[in-house]
């Protein structure tokens, strides 16, 4: 049955492979064969944990331990330790930051407890570059499923009954748009995976590619079947390499095993799927721009009517859906819809995957029911922020969504109340901000994304991004006007209004949304000239009081030079420091070097 | 074209033939099923062989390809990912997701830019470094979060700037 | 690598390559286990506890016990630690190799002690018997 007495499985996410993972099998497999039991592990490199703040994660099966941080240094006295003599290396246990106690199963830490995984179930379990780990948990049986027992529209029934919405942005219901791709008739049909991840903190879709690629493969083929399409395209960021490679390791697989192309199990259907490489521009997110993009042109996105699912790539009837979305297929297929429809809320079943971010002590991967308030994201499985700080906001949807001040925090969580409140569920990011972040400059932030990522072809959001972003720059330069603010409002919802595509009819909600939800601060600028969270460099002063001892390492760690011993005398006869306001260039660098208990430079 | 050019492997460009180079890209696009909206891959894989998209380049894809250069010309401005410049011998690209930024990315960039004596989003006049600012690379637990020549270095502050740019060039002298 | 013909064939490779998985599925679940603990720290290696992990897991292996999990543990005795209270049915260190077992919903495990190759035989069998008998 088990080939081997113990399972060491090494996170090997994007994240965890930035941290070093790699570094860390290394050493495993020499730690082992140094102790002589390389053959009673086995070492299986997976997708991500989710827990990307403590990685690179080691997980020992059946121990059920779950070590964090991990280095190449530390696998010696693991393998010594743990393996020779059941002993739990507790500097590498994950410590609760509340209790302090050490939690060696994952299940019993916040971050994990409050989580449900559906579209993440197999991510961080199986091996993702081995399709028997994936065909062992009953991967593949609901494209049999879809292949033997169930009709095209029968197929596509279940979906609707699931009420899955899709997880790339805007919620459409995913059953609705299968059925305009079975409706429209045709001898061509796509299926295209959306996996050009463009927001900025959002990492969800390459983590399920990463971990679970086969989930992907085998959604798209149901889809293929239930449209009558043969042919699928995943069109995935170039910058995502680990998980183009892992897909298309799975696809080689899958291939091979008769689960993807021609006569599948014997069925008589054809699907096959080819990798597309995106080249980095954010407006392919937008499924005309995307289907552009694919047939080798520029990104821009096409007038709607006519929709993909009646003339979509190479004009012929295409659905397209993004990973997440394709990634709860399977399962909502073999457990049925109303097991899909169990979790979540009444309008918004199931669960979101969200990318949590930012000032927040657990950055991760996690997956929470629809309806999780964002409270306790931040609070139980985020752990708070970091460094006692105080909560500002927590920015959802990415460029294209808002920031969510205090007082909405005990909102749950779906595709409608976000918009409510002004910012929208996007692909999910999630990214938490505190005291220090100013929301006049978060906002552009975002809309400096936003202009530079517009493709140009409509006016509204060529020019009329541009000059909000001017108006931002004003104002955080300290040169707002209050007239600015009312501009700003009126101008964000005529591009809202007037835009041709999903990136200009959203790109001014980070504004808007700071603009409801802060306007204190934007007041603070424009009436007052000052910036309350110290961002904002133009509105600043780094100053050097009286408290001075005239130890000189402020002076030392100036990069430009600008601290000089031109003040006053201090007791023992030596000159205060003064700083040259003209020269200095606000990095704040003078700040921490400045000794705790002297206290002598501020910012004001 | 430069003398010194620089492909993405550091391979000279003058150490291998630039005949072969395009012989390559010729096989790369002889292999495609059809040429019908082929043109994305195609930059792809020529960037991938010469390390940058010069015009000579440009020119040559558009005649394979059977395309005005003018086309070639737009669709690869369109995308960020392709660039009409050659890059440094050694590669800086910092992060600035949101994620990043929040955790002080800026300060980062900016520590390098004075280091070097550079801007972002350029390649210095020597050709050693190229400093470039990136849209989120998913590595949000370990921001902000830099690469220097594909290596990774994350929970960075300004301090560890300095020391990143000495290790690099250390390396360069024991090779 | 096989071909997959029909909905049989994958539900055959399923079967097969359940093996792989089975250990990760079962401790991710682990309320519903059986759990058996073998002593290897100091003492119980003195006392050869990893040739009866060994027999264990292998009899385990051989019984396709799904819903069997053969752990390692540190020495229960507390030896290496002087302060450790001593409990009932706790043994000296004379008594290694040490095996518990514990069902799923037990709060205390039931302690082998001394055990030899046919008493690991023996447990193995037993804890088999007692799943088949539910």
């Amino acid at each position: 049955m088990h080939k081997t007495r113990l399972q060491i499985l090494i996170c090997g996410g994007t994240g965890c492979i930035s941290s070093g993972c790699l570094e860390v099998e290394d050493a495993l497999v020499a730690a082992l064969e140094k102790h002589g039991i390389r053959d009673e592990a086995t070492i299986l490199k997976v997708g991500c944990f989710g827990f990307c703040e403590q990685g690179p994660i080691v997980k020992i099966y059946p121990d059920n331990t779950f070590y964090v941080r991990v280095e190449a240094k530390d696998c010696e006295e693991l393998v010594a330790e743990h393996l020779m003599k059941g002993k739990h290396v507790d500097r590498l246990l994950f410590k609760s930051p509340i209790t302090g106690e050490s939690c060696h199963h994952h299940m019993d830490m916040a971050f994990y407890k409050t989580q449900l995984r559906i579209a993440l179930m197999h991510c961080g379990m199986v091996d993702p570059e081995n399709i028997e780990d994936y065909i062992g948990v009953g991967g593949y049986e609901a494209l049999a499923m879809a292949l033997n027992d169930l009709s095209q529209q029968e197929i596509i029934d279940i979906v609707k009954a699931s009420g899955l919405r899709g997880r790339g942005g805007a919620g459409f219901p995913t059953g609705n748009k299968w059925q305009f791709g079975l409706d429209n008739k045709s001898d061509k049909k796509y299926i295209i995976c959306n996996a050009d991840e463009g927001d900025p903190g959002a990492f969800m879709d390459r983590s399920i590619m990463e971990g679970d690629p086969h989930a992907v493969l085998e959604a798209m083929a149901i889809a293929g079947k239930a449209i009558g399409a043969d042919e699928g395209v995943v069109y995935i960021r170039a910058e995502y390499p680990l998980a183009v490679n892992r897909l298309r390791v799975a696809i080689a697989q899958a291939e091979k095993y008769g689960l993807l192309g021609d006569n599948i199990m014997g069925s008589g259907f054809n699907f096959h799927v080819r990798v597309n490489l995106g080249a980095g521009a954010f407006v392919c997110g937008e499924e005309t721009a995307l289907i552009n993009s694919l047939e080798g042109q520029r990104g821009e996105p096409r007038l709607r009517p006519p929709f993909p699912a009646q003339k979509g790539f190479w004009g012929q009837p295409t659905v397209n859906c993004n990973v997440e979305t394709y990634a709860c297929i399977p399962l909502i297929i073999t457990r049925g819809a109303d097991w899909f429809k169990s979790f979540g809320t009444e309008k918004s079943p199931g669960t979101k995957v969200f990318a949590l971010a930012g000032k927040i002590n657990n950055v991760g991967l996690i997956e929470v029911p629809m309806g999780t308030t964002l409270r306790e994201v931040i609070y139980e499985i985020g752990g708070g922020i970091p460094k006692g700080k105080k909560f500002k906001a927590v920015q959802t949807g990415g460029p294209s969504g808002g920031c969510i001040s205090e007082k909405n925090l005990d909102v749950g969580v779906d595709f409608d109340t976000l918009t409510a409140i002004g910012s929208m569920m996007g692909s999910g990011g999630m990214i938490v901000m505190d005291e220090d972040d100013c929301m006049v400059n978060i906002a552009k932030f975002y809309l400096e994304f936003t202009v530079e990522e517009s493709c140009g072809k409509c006016t509204p959001c060529r020019v009329g991004n541009t000059r909000m972003y001017e108006i931002l720059e004003r104002i955080t330069q300290g040169k707002g006007k209050p007239e600015d603010l009312v501009e700003l409002r009126e101008l964000g919802q005529t591009i809202k209004d007037a835009s041709l595509c999903g990136l200009g009819n959203t790109a001014p909600n980070p504004v808007l949304s700071t603009l409801n939800h802060f306007m204190d601060e934007y007041e603070a600028h424009v009436l007052h000239g000052k910036c309350p969270a110290g961002a904002c460099k133009d509105l600043v002063n780094y100053v050097i009081t009286e408290k001075c001892i005239a130890c000189s390492l402020c002076a030392k760690a100036c990069p430009v030079n600008c601290i000089h011993p031109t003040g006053s005398e201090t007791p023992n006869g030596k000159k205060k420091y003064v700083i040259d306001q003209e020269a200095c260039i606000k990095c704040g660098a003078c700040i921490p070097k400045c000794p705790p208990k002297i206290g002598a430079i501020v910012r004001e | 074209m430069s003398d010194v050019f620089i492909s993405k492997e550091g391979v000279s460009f003058m150490e291998k033939n630039e005949k072969a180079l395009y012989a390559e890209l010729d096989a790369y696009i002889g292999s495609l099923p059809t040429k019908q909206g082929a043109l994305i891959s195609v930059l792809h894989k020529a960037q991938d062989i010469f390390g940058f998209l010069p015009k000579e380049v440009q020119e040559y894809v558009a005649e394979k390809l059977d395309i005005p250069t003018s086309k070639v010309y737009g669709v690869l401005t369109f995308y960020s990912f392709f660039t009409m410049t050659q890059k440094g011998k050694h590669r800086v690209n910092v992060c600035m997701g949101t994620a990043c930024f929040v955790r002080g990315a800026d300060k980062v960039l900016e520590k390098f830019e004075r280091d070097l004596g550079m801007k972002a989003n350029t390649t210095r006049e020597d050709g050693l470094w190229s400093l470039d600012a990136l849209r989120c690379i998913g590595a949000c637990g370990l921001a902000p979060i830099i690469t220097v020549d594909g290596k990774s270095y994350g929970r960075l502050t300004e301090d560890d700037v300095t020391g990143i740019i000495e290790t690099t060039l250390a390396k360069e002298e024991a090779k | 690598m096989e071909k997959v013909n029909s909905r049989e064939e994958l539900k055959t490779l399923r079967q097969k390559y359940k093996d792989n998985v089975i250990m990760r599925l079962v401790s991710d679940n682990a309320k519903d286990r059986v759990e058996i603990y073998v002593a290897i720290g100091d003492c119980g290696l003195k006392s050869g506890a990893r040739d009866i992990m060994k027999v264990i897991f292998d009899e385990v292996n051989a019984k396709r016990l799904e819903k069997v999990s053969v752990i390692a543990m540190d020495c229960v005795n507390g030896c290496d630690k002087p302060d450790a209270p001593k409990v009932e049915g706790n043994f000296a260190c004379g008594h290694d190799p040490t095996v518990d077992v514990i069902f799923p919903g037990e709060a205390t495990p039931t302690r082998h002690g001394k055990v030899n190759a046919d008493m690991a035989k023996k447990i193995v069998a037993d804890i088999a018997a007692r799943l088949e008998g539910k």
